[in-house]
């Protein structure tokens, strides 16, 4: 009768990858035949709510329990309040690396310093390597790295040592990476030296320090011919150099967040600019644009350029963005995004003079070839309301104009009625109220 | 051998291939239809089996005729290309809509044909069924026998103080963790350590053999408990050293050194009275036979192994730091104390 239990250890195991790991491990209170299947599936989901030695205790058991086979997919997460015992958690590395592992992801937090074992370094199947990481436990590429099927590597929150040397040891031994993401926040950075030279690399995002205080200058040097897409987060004083990037270069995202009231954010500003003349995707911050137009960085002719997003303009206002727009020949679409989040703390003003420039310039986008207007979090109040007549009034090709209102049900019908009334200077104009 | 023959007369335009089943019954399938499956395709084209009735392709044993038949439907409408991925989607939906019993056989016959769409489509259908279910839902969807006692059942689930394994491993981890401190202490005191380091090494190999002799007998949860507690206080009593857990397994296996230090009996007593306090050695309070004790012992030490794999890399560390301070190998003798006891060759 009972035809299921007849399927082959790898049909079951199949069946049980399918399922969430709660379930999974449910399945080994099934029958004799269930009890220990469950150690032996390809992903491992293991996020430990609540008990701790409990979960260790688990986790060490099956381990156990497994036959030695390939892991397609750890994924061990922690949270911040009850940390792990660093010696268990190598334990369980060294024993994933036994069996084999492509996908490697790990957020923990530690009560004590976590030391990666070295094979974790040398792991020829190992494609995806996602490291969360307490940021009091500085991780070291060790001296011998050799990862050659690595395409993905994301370390987050995780205070690598990243100078010179460092970048040396890496990314020549990870000959096929593509996808690089350096998230730090570390408190103390000495002099910072990050040299990122890949022949394979397509994705780069480098995040440092959005909102301490002032650190030492990062110098990052970017040798990659492939790169696609770049994205950077970081703070006047650091200077960026790119060196053969520029050719397949499609998106890039810039945000410089920190407003100190120095405007130092020349140099850096400028390398940015240059390096990313070619992309046809840019997102900026607000922020960004402001201190863009304080420090009046020279902008090259953005000629391929087709969509421009501004995020976080809720805390300033669009002062930056005419400086911006000014050089964009081919833009065709804009989206300027309030976060909703931050909703409540709304500091938008609208200010029309700084538009008043660009308009002298009858040949820039805003008349010849902007289609589409996308806002979001759109809060109905006077300044947006101003800022969306002035985009009606002069942007004479625009096709398409869609606002996402952020308002309570009541007030929506009459915010969305405004809008529609509004005068428009393009006939083909279509407005979306969402 | 009976045969039945299913045969369909159809028009002499299109081709057929001829299958067989195991029950002996051959059947008669378009073309196009069956070579969808990659089985059937590469027995037709590499070795020219199925074209004629006297040479039908053999299909595997779980291929009964009423699962062919389904999956052949589904090759009938997955060949014709012009359809789109919804059509799709809303036809396998509707084709996987049948009893679990049956669903397993068409698993079962799908993978024993290889044919991976069907066999990924019939596993997905399997797992939402089981998802979300409690163990007593699925055994009655599945008909399955419970032959598991509560015990067992609970066994992934409950917090593992009692499995013996666990217990010893978790000594291990104490172990490394004290090694892991002493590494970042200041090495001046690396001499002290070495004399330190002989005792553990003993007790650890004791370990390994299966356990010393117990003088202590049987011992309550609540004082292993406050054993483990006071253990975890200690502070330089001992000196981590699954270092040397590992190089006592690793270089015998290697047959590296001379000769691993075996206490006498009177020697563990001594041993294990000092040790008490730092170690359950309390074997006896597992309630397991000897035989038990030792594959416990061997899958701990073969975990432990794999767990520590990367004692080879800190070895030559080791070794390398070892010019600047004299590294005295594990079998040698520090102090005089120990070549009071025996030497023996023991191979683990």
């Amino acid at each position: 009768m009972d035809r299921i239990s007849r399927l082959p250890d790898e049909l079951l195991l199949l069946i049980i990858s399918l399922l969430s790991m709660k379930d999974a491990v449910r399945t080994s209170t099934l029958s004799t035949r269930w009890r220990h299947l469950y150690a032996s599936v390809s992903n491992l989901d293991l996020r430990f709510s609540v008990d701790h030695v409990g979960f260790m205790d688990f986790v060490d058991r099956l381990f156990f329990l497994r036959k030695r086979c390939i892991i397609e997919n750890f994924h061990l997460c922690c949270s911040r309040s009850l940390p792990l015992d660093p010696s268990r958690i190598e334990g369980w590395i060294c024993a994933v690396m036994w069996h084999g592992i492509r996908e490697l992801d790990l957020t923990v937090d530690t009560i004590a310093k976590l030391n990666l074992p070295t094979s974790l370094f040398t792991c020829k199947t190992l494609e995806v390597l996602k490291l969360h990481v307490d940021y009091d436990c500085p991780i070291e590429i060790p001296a011998n790295v050799y990862l050659p099927s690595l395409k993905v590597l994301h370390l987050t929150n995780t205070a690598c040592i990243l100078d010179g040397d460092s970048g040396e040891r890496l990314f020549p031994n990870c000959p096929i990476l593509e996808d690089l993401v350096i998230i730090t926040y570390v408190r103390y950075l000495i002099g910072y030296d990050l040299r990122v030279c890949s022949s394979t690399l397509k994705r780069l995002t480098i995040v440092t320090n959005a909102f301490r205080e002032p650190r030492d200058p990062f110098q990052v040097f970017i040798n990659a011919p492939n790169l696609v897409y770049f994205k950077y987060c970081g703070w006047e004083g650091d200077t960026c150099a790119f060196v053969n990037v520029q050719s397949l270069l499609v998106e890039a995202d810039i945000d410089f967040p920190k407003y100190s009231g120095n405007n130092h954010y020349l140099q850096i500003a400028t390398d940015l600019m240059r390096g990313i003349s070619k992309v046809q995707t840019l997102c900026i911050s607000a922020m960004t644009l402001i201190h863009l137009k304080e420090n009046l960085v020279p902008i090259p002719l953005l000629k391929n350029l087709k969509i421009l997003r501004v995020f976080h303009c809720e805390m300033q206002g669009l002062e930056g963005l005419p400086y911006l727009i000014g050089r964009c020949d081919s833009l065709e679409t804009l989206v300027l995004e309030m976060d909703s989040d931050r909703a409540m703390f709304d500091l938008f003003k609208w200010v029309p003079e700084t538009w008043h420039a660009l308009e002298e310039l009858r040949v820039n986008c805003l008349f010849t070839c902007l289609k589409k207007i996308e806002i979001f979090t759109f809060k109905g109040n006077e300044e947006h309301m101003k800022m969306v007549e002035y985009f009606l009034k002069t942007a004479s090709v625009l096709e398409n104009l869609e606002i996402h209102i952020w308002a309570k049900y009541e007030e929506r019908l009459e915010i969305t009625n405004e809008l529609l009334m509004l005068p428009r200077v393009s006939k083909d104009c279509r407005v979306t109220v969402v | 051998m009976s045969k039945g023959v299913l045969a369909v007369v159809k028009p002499k335009m299109k081709s057929y291939i001829w299958l067989q089943t195991t029950d002996g019954s051959i059947q008669q399938v378009e073309e196009e239809v069956a070579m969808f499956c990659p089985v059937i395709c590469r027995e037709f084209l590499q070795k020219g089996m199925g074209s004629s009735k006297n040479y039908p392709i053999l299909l595997p044993e779980r291929v009964n005729p009423a699962m062919l038949g389904l999956i052949l439907d589904y090759c009938r409408f997955h060949q014709v290309p012009g359809r789109s991925n919804k059509e799709r989607k809303t036809y396998d939906e509707r084709f996987i809509r049948m009893d679990t019993q049956r669903l397993c056989e068409l698993t079962s016959a799908a993978y024993s044909l290889k044919f991976k769409p069907l066999v990924d489509l019939t596993c997905r259908a399997l797992a939402r069924i089981i998802e979300g279910k409690t163990s007593e839902e699925i055994r009655d969807t599945f008909h399955l026998a419970d032959d598991l006692t509560e015990e067992e059942k609970l066994e992934p689930l409950r917090n593992i103080t009692d499995d013996p394994r666990i217990r010893r491993l978790n000594r291990l981890y104490a172990k490394k963790r004290k090694e892991l401190k002493e590494r970042d202490k200041p090495k001046d005191n690396w001499v002290e350590e070495e004399h330190v380091d002989e005792r553990s090494v003993d007790d650890l190999l004791s370990f390994i053999n299966g356990g010393g002799k117990d003088t202590k007998g049987v011992r309550t949860m609540k004082n292993k408990k406050k054993n483990r507690r006071r253990k975890e206080q200690a502070k330089d009593s001992t000196s981590s050293n699954s270092d040397e857990l590992n190089a006592a397994c690793v270089a015998s296996n290697e047959g590296n050194i001379d000769h691993i230090l075996v206490p006498t009996p009177s020697e563990t007593s001594k041993l294990h009275d000092s040790f008490d306090s730092l170690f359950d050695e309390s074997d006896s309070d597992d309630g397991l036979d000897p035989a038990m004790k030792e594959q416990l012992d061997r899958e701990v030490e073969d975990f432990a192994r794999i767990l520590n794999s990367n004692w080879p890399e800190r070895k030559r560390e080791i070794l390398s730091l070892g010019n600047e301070r004299r590294l005295v190998p594990i079998s040698g003798n520090v102090n005089g104390s120990i070549n009071r006891l025996p030497s023996l060759n023991k191979t683990l």
